[in-house]
C-alpha cells in the first residue's frame, strides 16, 4: 500500500512569507557577498554568545544581591560573614562588567551581517524577532555604557537615576538573553558542534574558501584575542578591589589606598552639607528606643572601645581594608534596652540624600564586629569619613555604612 | 550557498545555509526570559525613582545607534584598510592590536575624558587614566610588533627555495 503524501500546510497567518522587496534595492551592505570575513561563522557567535552569558550572569546575579541587600524584601537575609563576602561579589559585578565590553562587542561584530540581512522582514514572526532583538542588544549596550559612565562618575549624561534604571534594565537584558538563548538554541548546537576553527596556517592558504583576504587571525585567533583583551581589561580593572593589582589599575575608580587617612572617600562632608554641624562641640549622639538617652562625644569615648579590621566595600566595586575603633553596636543597642532580634535605624547630620540612613538589621546588629566608629587607623575619623562617629558593619555596603551619625531609633 | 526556502519562519545562517529547525525546548528558555523582560519593563514604568520612559527610551536608541551606525562601521572600515594596505604577515598583529586598542579606548574613554573628577572627592579617579591607557597600549603594541617580527622570521624561513612554493603569511608577498 503506498501512503499519498500529506497534503503541504499552510503556512500560520504570523509565519506567511510577506512581500520581498524589489532587488534593486539590496545594494550596499544588503548585498548577498557584502560580508566576507572568514571569522564570523556559528562557531564563532555560538562561543562569543557563551562568554556574553556567562558575563552578563555574574553580572546580573552579584547586582540582584546588591540590591537586594540595599532593599530586602521580608524572605531576604544578609549574613555578617564572612566579612569579604560583598567585597567579592560586587567587585565581581564591575570587573565581569568590564570583561563584558569586548565579548560583547566582538559578540555583536560577528553578528552584524544578520542586520541587513534579506529580505529585511521575511513575515510578521521574523519582524517580531528582530525588534525583540533590539531589545536585547539595546538594553545589553545600556548595562555596559550606564556602567561606564557611573564608574567615571559621569552622571550628568544619564537624564535618569542611574541605581535604579540600570539594575530594572538589567531584568531586561538578561531577560532578552534567556530569549535569545531559546531561539537560537539549534543554531547554537550547530555551532558548538562545528569542528574547531581551523589553524592560522590553514587560515593563511585556504585562500579560495575564505572571502576576505588571508593572512589576518584564524577564528580560533579571533577568540583567542577577544579572551585575552576581555582578560587584560578584567586584569587591570581589579585593582580598586584586588590591592595586588592596584598598580597595574586602568579602569579603576579607586586606588585602595588613597585618600584621607589612606582610604579613598565617595561622599565628602562638604558634599553632604555637614562640614559645620559634624565639628559643633554640642555634639549628642540621640539613641532613641525602650531606653532613650543622649550621648556627648566624651561619654562616647569613654565607653568600652574595640578595634576591628574591616572593609569598606563601595557599590562602585573598590573596596579597602582597614582598622576601626569604637563602641560595639551590641554595647549601644544594651543602653537602649533593644532586643536582640531589634532593627536600628541609623540616620546621620546630613539631611538630604538617599543614603544619609539606613537600617541595622541581625544579624548585623548584634555581630561583635560590628562598631560605632569614632577612629580610624588609630586616629579621629576625619570628616570625610564620617567624623564623629560612623556605622562600620561586616559585609554590608558602602552606602550603608552611615557616617557623621547623629541619632539611632529602635525599629 | 544554499537559496533561502520558501517557509516564511527560516532565515539564513552566518555561513549562508537555511537555519535548522528551531529547538523543542526553546520554551524553556522563553519562558523565563519573557517573565524577566517584562518584570524589568514593569519595574522602568512603576519604580519610585524610575526613568522618564522616553528618556529609557532615547537614551537606549542613541547606544544602539552609535554602536550599528558609528562603532562597527569604524571597525570594520579599519578593518578593510588593514586587510588592503599591510602585507600578510603583518595583519594578525595588527588586527590584535587594534582590536585591543578599540577596546581600551571604549572602556576607557570616560575616564579619559575625566569629567566625574572632583575636587571635593580627591580620592576618586586619582589615576592619569590617559597615561595609563597610552602605557596599557605601548605595551601591547611592543608585544604585537614582537610578533610581527616573529612572523617575518618564520615567513622567511619557509622562503620559496627551502618549501618549492610560495606560501600565504610571507612577508613580500603581493595581494
Amino acid at each position: 500500500m503506498v501512503r499519498k503524501p500529506a497534503p503541504p500546510v499552510a503556512p500560520r497567518p504570523l509565519n506567511r512569507r510577506l512581500p520581498e522587496p524589489p532587488s534593486t534595492l539590496r545594494r550596499g551592505p544588503l548585498r548577498e557577498e557584502a560580508w566576507r570575513s572568514p571569522l564570523r561563522s556559528e562557531r564563532t557567535a555560538a562561543v562569543l554568545g557563551i562568554w556574553v552569558g556567562i558575563a552578563f550572569a555574574i553580572c546580573f546575579v552579584t547586582g540582584l544581591i546588591s540590591h537586594l541587600i540595599q532593599q530586602p524584601p521580608s524572605w531576604f537575609g544578609w549574613p555578617s560573614r564572612p566579612v569579604n563576602l560583598y567585597r567579592i561579589t560586587q567587585g565581581l559585578h564591575v570587573i565581569s562588567g568590564f570583561a563584558a565590553i569586548p565579548l560583547l562587542l566582538a559578540k555583536l561584530w560577528t553578528v552584524y551581517p544578520k542586520l541587513f540581512e534579506w529580505p529585511p522582514v521575511r513575515s510578521i514572526l521574523h519582524a517580531v524577532g528582530r525588534l525583540s532583538l533590539l531589545i536585547l542588544v539595546g538594553a545589553a549596550l545600556f548595562q555596559l555604557i550606564t556602567g561606564v559612565l557611573n564608574l567615571a562618575r559621569w552622571y550628568v549624561v544619564m537624564p535618569f537615576f542611574f541605581t535604579t534604571t540600570h539594575y530594572w534594565t538589567a531584568w531586561i537584558a538578561i531577560g532578552a538573553i534567556l530569549v535569545h538563548v531559546g531561539s537560537k538554541l539549534a543554531i547554537i548546537r550547530l555551532g558548538l558542534s562545528a569542528p574547531a576553527a581551523e589553524s592560522e596556517e590553514q587560515a593563511d592558504v585556504d585562500v579560495d574558501s575564505p572571502p576576505d583576504p588571508p593572512g589576518g587571525l584564524s577564528r580560533r585567533g579571533f577568540l583567542t584575542a577577544v579572551a585575552a583583551t576581555s582578560g587584560v581589561v578584567a586584569l587591570t580593572t581589579a585593582g580598586q578591589t584586588v590591592p595586588a593589582l592596584s598598580a597595574i589599575t586602568v579602569f579603576g575608580q579607586r586606588d585602595p589606598d588613597l585618600g584621607p587617612q589612606g582610604l579613598p572617600v565617595n561622599k565628602s562632608a562638604i558634599a553632604a552639607g555637614v562640614e559645620e554641624t559634624a565639628i559643633d562641640p554640642t555634639y549628642r549622639l540621640i539613641l532613641q528606643g525602650p531606653r532613650s538617652n543622649e550621648l556627648s562625644l566624651a561619654v562616647l569615648r569613654s565607653l568600652p572601645q574595640h578595634t576591628v579590621t574591616l572593609p569598606i566595600t563601595c557599590v562602585e566595586g573598590w573596596s579597602a581594608t582597614a582598622d576601626w575603633t569604637g563602641i560595639r553596636m551590641a554595647d549601644l543597642l544594651d543602653l537602649m534596652d533593644l532586643p536582640a532580634d531589634g532593627e536600628v535605624f541609623v540616620e546621620s547630620l546630613q539631611e538630604d540624600g538617599l543614603y544619609r540612613a539606613s537600617v541595622l538589621s541581625p544579624p548585623h546588629t548584634r555581630d561583635p564586629l560590628t562598631l560605632l566608629a569614632l577612629q580610624l587607623n588609630g586616629e579621629n575619623l576625619h570628616i570625610d569619613h564620617g567624623y564623629p562617629a560612623r556605622l562600620i558593619a561586616p559585609n554590608r555596603p558602602g552606602v550603608l555604612q552611615t557616617k557623621w551619625v547623629s541619632r539611632m531609633t529602635a525599629l | 550557498m544554499t537559496s533561502a526556502p520558501e517557509a516564511g519562519s527560516t532565515g539564513l545562517t552566518l555561513s549562508g545555509d537555511p537555519e535548522p529547525a528551531p529547538s523543542p525546548y526553546r520554551w524553556a528558555w522563553y519562558l523565563p526570559g519573557l517573565v524577566a523582560v517584562g518584570w524589568g519593563f514593569y519595574g522602568l514604568l512603576t519604580a519610585p525613582m524610575g526613568p522618564d520612559p522616553l528618556q529609557w527610551v532615547l537614551f537606549t536608541a542613541l547606544g544602539v545607534a552609535g554602536h550599528d551606525l558609528v562603532l562597527v562601521p569604524v571597525a570594520v572600515g579599519v578593518g578593510l584598510l588593514v586587510a588592503r594596505i599591510l602585507p600578510k604577515v603583518l595583519r594578525a598583529p595588527a588586527q590584535v592590536g587594534l582590536i585591543g586598542t578599540g577596546i581600551a579606548l571604549v572602556a576607557g574613554f570616560a575616564y579619559i575624558l575625566g569629567p566625574g573628577v572632583s575636587a571635593d572627592v580627591p580620592s576618586a579617579l586619582p589615576f592619569n587614566y590617559a597615561g595609563r591607557v597610552a602605557v596599557l597600549l605601548a605595551v601591547l603594541w611592543v608585544a604585537m610588533a614582537g610578533w610581527a617580527v616573529l612572523r617575518i622570521v618564520r615567513a622567511r624561513s619557509r622562503s620559496p627555495s627551502r618549501s618549492g612554493s610560495r606560501r600565504a603569511g610571507d612577508a613580500d608577498q603581493p595581494e
